[in-house]
């Protein structure tokens, strides 16, 4: 069967307007493209999350040469969609880069399977 | 004694562990330190910022409650002890508390009937004293009219007889159980005072300059402020005055 690829402005509409709108409606197993944030265990710092969607186009005739796939980057390592979808928070890509970054500043944050002490070390401004 | 003898005092160590309190002393000192970046930086800008200031004040909240939660932990054998031996003389205090208020009225009951009996002694000798007069009076006039100076020299005695008999009557009664060993001190009767309000209003207009008056007044207002949740309390006497603050 002939098929389009679906277009950035199709896979990006749920996340889009649940950034600018709020989540309005959530189907539980159905993971929606875009930017997230999730804690992994309770009381634990946030980590970025990614869902897009991966598929193999026939660059000649731009069609689709195989199904759409949702794939998943959850700290760094490739994670079913599905089953973190109930536990993603939608985030605009600058906040999604703003948390990578922080990351990045903070190795208390890369612990994030173990709660986070705030009491250990004050957060400082920079 | 040289300078190896330790000094007075040196085996009464503090009643807390110095080691934890000096742990969150450096804590403490830690976030003291982070305050001052955020207060040098003046006012917050970014959402970023923002979130560092939140976690920062979070930190600080629990650092807090662990300071706290180690501070009763380190209280709670003093406060144990100290319960442990008010438990133990609390019951003689009360039992021995409790008979000398069953005591008392008996001697009350005993010194309100001896100060009736002196009342009635004393109206008893207001009479006398006052017959006593009316008789020297007659006695000095018959004197006087028959000439009798021995006669009104025994008037003017039984005169000053029923004088100084009606101001001992006149006396104010005071009553007092003595000791019977002389080692206790004499109970007289002592008035108390209490008063019995008949006019709420009038109590409120009368005391409504006193600090604590008001300050009953202001934490009730408070109150019924904080019970109507989001909806609207209308009063002549008050207004609600709303603040926002970061919880």
């Amino acid at each position: 069967m002939i098929r389009q690829p679906s277009t950035a402005a199709q896979l990006y509409a749920w996340h889009a307007d649940a950034v600018r709108n709020g989540v309005t409606m959530v189907h539980d197993g159905w993971p929606e493209c875009g930017w997230y944030c999730t804690r992994l265990v309770k009381g634990g710092p946030f980590v970025p999350v990614k869902i897009w969607v991966e598929r193999e186009v026939d660059w000649d005739t731009g069609e689709l040469l195989g199904p759409e796939r949702m794939v998943c980057d959850c700290d760094g390592q490739r994670r079913d969609p599905e089953r973190l979808w109930s536990f993603l928070k939608p985030i605009s890509k600058a906040d999604y880069d703003a948390l990578v970054a922080r990351r990045e500043a903070l190795p208390a944050m890369r612990a994030t399977m173990v709660a986070m002490d705030l009491t250990a070390t004050p957060m400082r401004i920079r | 004694m040289n300078d190896m003898t330790a000094p007075l005092g040196h085996n009464l160590p503090p009643p807390y562990d110095p080691a934890v309190l000096e742990a969150h002393a450096r804590s403490t000192m830690a976030f003291l330190d982070a305050a001052g970046e955020y207060l040098d930086l003046g006012t917050i800008e970014t959402e970023e910022q923002a979130g560092r200031l939140n976690d920062f004040i979070t930190g600080a909240r629990g650092l807090y409650k662990k300071i706290e939660d180690a501070r009763k932990a380190a209280k709670k054998p003093h406060d144990d002890a100290g319960k442990a031996v008010t438990a133990a003389f609390s019951p003689l205090l009360d039992r021995l508390e409790r008979t000398v208020e069953k005591m008392k009225p008996m001697l009350g009951d005993y010194l309100r009937r001896k100060e009736a009996a002196e009342r009635a002694e004393q109206a008893r000798q207001r009479a006398e004293a006052e017959e006593k007069a009316r008789q020297a009076a007659a006695l000095a006039a018959q004197a006087a009219a028959r000439n009798d100076i021995s006669g009104e020299i025994e008037a003017e005695r039984l005169a000053k007889e029923a004088a100084d008999q009606a101001k001992a009557a006149s006396r104010e009664v005071k009553v007092s159980a003595g000791s019977a060993t002389g080692a206790g001190r004499a109970v007289s009767m002592r008035e108390h005072r209490s008063g019995e309000i008949s006019n709420w209003n009038g109590a409120y207009y009368h005391f409504r300059e006193h600090p604590e008056l008001k300050a009953t007044l202001q934490r009730l207002t408070d109150a019924m402020f904080r019970a109507a949740g989001g909806g609207e309390i209308e009063v002549t006497w008050a207004k609600c005055i709303k603040e926002m603050k970061p919880a």
